[in-house]
């Protein structure tokens, strides 16, 4: 139930986000990136528990006092590639790790059917940054609910 | 005897110096005239100071109460020459006989003047009737009345009228006059002094066939010359030396007695050649202790449209102003929209109307009333502080609601006269456009609310050039083209204390380049732009605050080149799928190309739309911004459908703020190189119009 309720509060929060027009700043920058870490936090345990739900908080905020920083001593930018790096791959880590994933191949899987369903997803919507959103979120929890379904048949037969 | 009697009668009357004051209200306009009485020797002007009704006025630019002066242009002292007889000899040919009959209250005497549209000239020196707006109502107990000869109505300020459904646009075929500024910096003198005014030219350049030439152009009507003396000059003079450019040849000069202290305009209509490049040089001489001296200079053009590409068009918006409370006491209350910056070449009628159209909004009035009935208001409005036209309203009810009166005023269409428009050049460098309202409230209380923003649109003549469109030499659409010139111009005018965006964005163009650039009050929440056009293709957009190229800082680019290298991760995940990977590679590339300024251009429902947004490293808005577009194809006219301005909420940026523009221009071919544009020259040198031509290339 907490992950559910962390998936579509985080999801809530980029729509919010990327609802107006603009750029990104650092601060909406790192907020955005705290939003997405949550979500893929909660898009890969939304069907079990958050592993120690508590430092995940942490580190998405964490994440936005790293941006805001970038105000202070602006070189310290260049850190956003690695914390990119880290929004995309820990939470994929976390899901191997505590067995959410059965292996590599699944992730892969997921990332790829993601590409495919978010394309057709995306394809009625606005062309805006608040329906790739949408896409990326619902695209990446269907995937992984399919592959999920998918996976526990699979067990099943054999 | 009789001249001896009013040569002592006047003296009677002597005020401060050898002029005798008498004020006329109601009298025939007189700018632009030349008015001169007999002093038993010689004609000898006579000055005309205007006199202020001062009424205390709220400026919606700075949300302060003023006392602020309005004028009627037939309300005026005429300062005569004390030694004026009543006897006078045969009028100077062109001028005309006026009757002035004074009145002191104990004796009644008659002065004759002499009047007409062109100045008296003895030998080299031209003598002129210096006008002035007053600072404060002149008093003296002579009364005078005009009598004009049969035919010349007098003419009050009631003329002006509401301008109705007034077209600001220019037509092609169109015979216009376009007024436009010449620009010399103040100049110091003291002692004996001879010089030349430095002509005021952003790029320095002074020098045109000789030193310290303006360019005036061609088509060249007549000028109206502002002469402002800080200090006192005794014997002083203010010689216009006009040259003719295409030979670098004196063609005549003006030599007029400079006033010995403070602000004087006149009229001077020097014969010069139509179809040659004129230009002029100004010179002071007189002695002074120690004295500054500021000419300014409107010049009056008179221009056939050939093509609308010759005409462009300004745009100016208020902000809508707050409810105003006028206190309990003041007989008059005025409210005060501007001014706005007054650019060069508005275009004028031969009526000495402007296309120009002033919408007034509709307001509502509240006032505070005792009496068992209404009573109307008198609403007044001026242009540029001077009279155009009132109304009287009527209460909504009769009778009073709870001790208040109601009152509808209805908008208003008004149009900028073009005297108006010349005299505030005239009277300060490049002149503004104001717009009052006044209220007579009968010294009650009050409550004035607008119910929108007013809104000024007139047309312009681009610059002087000739009125031929297409040039006989060359063939082609005359060469100036390819030189960068003022287009069309918008201004929000909100309050000045930096609580609201308060700008002037304006489009030039040349052949090759489209200029977009916005200035502003500093408002320290601006941080972006969108400018909204169709009709043209744009690519190459190039940001420059002020003059200066902005560059990113050397770890963006290295973010970036990194991102460049990562981007393998969207070739993989699918660069063009809205995924998280994508997703995040682009926010974490904005925040990368938001460091510093940037600018880009996109397409939307056929418009092009340019933005600028201001980096975060930049931690108070440039002063200017201005973005370098290259025109890829498209048609040359176009609309500015609208401006936006982005301002931050939270530390970070969003589109806020957006203005219908939705005026039409045409840009520049793009077909003709002009590779003869040597000649180019801009005579509103000073912001306006910054431009770099080949100035040195004139002569």
């Amino acid at each position: 139930m907490v992950s559910k309720l962390l998936f579509f509060s985080s999801v809530f929060l980029l729509v919010f986000l990327a609802f107006p027009d603009g750029v990104f700043y650092p601060l909406r920058a790192g907020l955005f990136l705290a939003g997405a870490y949550l979500a893929l936090v909660g898009t890969v345990f939304f069907f079990g528990e958050v592993p120690r739900l508590r430092r995940r908080v942490v580190e998405a905020l964490a994440l936005v006092i790293l941006f805001s920083a970038f105000y202070a001593f602006p070189p310290l930018s260049l850190s956003a590639i690695l914390a990119a790096f880290f929004v995309l791959f820990y939470p994929l880590y976390l899901g191997l790790r505590h067995g959410v994933f059965r292996d590599v191949l699944h992730i892969f899987l997921w990332l790829a059917l993601s590409i495919v369903l978010s394309t057709g997803i995306y394809w009625p919507l606005p062309k805006t940054l608040w329906a790739q959103v949408v896409s990326a979120a619902a695209s990446s929890l269907v995937a992984h609910y399919l592959l999920l379904r998918i996976y526990r048949q699979r067990r099943r037969h054999l | 005897m009789l001249s001896r009697v009013l040569v002592l009668t006047l003296a009677a009357m002597l005020m401060a110096g050898g002029y005798v004051d008498v004020y006329v209200e109601d009298g025939p306009e007189v700018e632009g005239l030349h008015i001169y009485a007999w002093t038993g020797a010689e004609w000898r002007p006579v000055y005309v100071v205007y006199q202020p009704q001062h009424v205390d006025t709220y400026v919606v630019a700075t949300g302060e109460w003023i006392a602020a002066p309005y004028y009627n242009m037939s309300r005026y002292v005429l300062r005569i020459p004390r030694e004026t007889q009543r006897e006078s000899p045969a009028l100077p040919p062109g001028f005309e006989r006026w009757i002035l009959e004074v009145d002191n209250g104990t004796r009644r005497t008659v002065v004759t003047l002499a009047v007409g549209r062109e100045p008296l000239k003895l030998n080299n020196l031209t003598t002129v009737t210096w006008q002035t707006f007053g600072d404060k109502e002149i008093k003296t107990p002579n009364k005078g009345r005009m009598k004009t000869p049969p035919g010349r109505q007098p003419r009050n300020g009631a003329r002006g009228g509401e301008a109705g459904a007034a077209s600001y646009a220019v037509s092609t075929g169109a015979t216009i006059y376009p007024v436009g500024s010449l620009y010399f910096k103040p100049v110091a003198v003291a002692g004996t002094f001879s010089t030349y005014v430095p002509v005021d030219s952003p790029l320095g350049h002074r020098y045109i066939c000789v030193n310290e030439m303006h360019w005036v152009g061609f088509e060249v009507q007549n000028f109206t010359v502002g002469v402002k003396v800080d200090g006192y000059v005794t014997g002083g003079y203010l010689t216009l030396e006009f040259y003719n450019l295409d030979t670098c040849s004196f063609i005549t000069s003006v030599s007029l007695s400079l006033p010995s202290s403070g602000l004087y305009w006149t009229s001077v209509q020097p014969s010069l050649p139509a179809d040659a490049q004129i230009g002029v040089r100004a010179r002071v001489s007189g002695r002074a202790e120690a004295a500054s001296i500021n000419v300014y200079v409107a010049a009056r053009y008179k221009k056939t449209v050939n093509n609308l590409a010759q005409v462009a068009t300004s745009k100016a918006v208020s902000a809508v102003p707050p409810s105003i409370n006028s206190d309990f006491g003041r007989e008059k209350a005025a409210v005060l929209f501007g001014p706005y910056v007054a650019y060069d070449g508005m275009a004028a009628t031969s009526a000495g109307m402007t296309y120009s159209y002033i919408y007034v909004p509709p307001s509502t009035v509240k006032l505070q009333w005792s009496g068992s009935y209404c009573p109307s208001l008198f609403v007044e409005y001026y242009v540029n502080g001077v009279y155009y036209t009132s109304r009287l309203v009527g209460p909504s009810t009769p009778s009073p609601a709870g001790y208040y009166c109601y009152y509808d005023v209805p908008s208003t269409v008004l149009q900028i006269r073009a005297r108006e428009y010349a005299v505030s050049k005239a009277i300060s460098g490049g002149g503004g456009i104001a717009v009052a309202v006044v209220y007579t409230t009968l010294g009650t209380s009050a409550t004035i609310s607008y119910g929108g923003r007013l809104e000024i649109v007139y047309d312009r003549w681009i610059e002087p050039f000739h009125s031929q469109y297409i040039s006989p030499t060359t063939g082609a659409p005359y060469a100036h083209w390819s030189s960068m010139l003022l287009l069309n111009t918008f201004q929000a005018l909100g309050p000045v204390n930096n609580t609201r965006i308060n700008m002037v964005t304006e489009v030039r163009a040349s052949n090759n380049e489209i200029v977009l650039s916005l200035q502003h009050n500093g408002l320290n929440t601006l941080c972006g732009a969108e400018w909204r056009l169709t009709g043209p293709q744009v690519g190459g957009p190039v940001l420059y605050y002020g003059n200066e190229w902005v560059q990113e800082p050397w770890w963006a680019a290295l973010g970036k080149r990194v991102l460049d290298a990562v981007d393998w991760l969207s070739l993989v995940t699918g660069s063009k799928s809205p995924v998280w990977t994508s997703l995040l590679l682009k926010i974490i590339q904005n925040v990368f190309q938001t460091a510093s300024g940037q600018v880009f251009v996109s397409t939307s429902g056929g418009d092009v739309v340019v933005t600028w947004t201001r980096g975060w490293l930049e931690t108070t808005p440039p002063p200017a911004v201005v973005v370098s577009l290259r025109p890829t194809g498209g048609t040359t006219y176009t609309v500015w459908r609208t401006f936006a301005v982005a301002q931050f909420v939270l530390s970070e940026c969003y589109t806020g703020l957006g203005f219908g523009v939705n005026t039409n221009m045409y840009l520049p071919p793009r077909a003709y190189s002009g590779g003869l544009i040597t000649e180019a020259k801009i005579w509103t040198w000073r912001g306006q119009t910054y431009v770099g031509t080949g100035l040195e290339s004139a002569s």
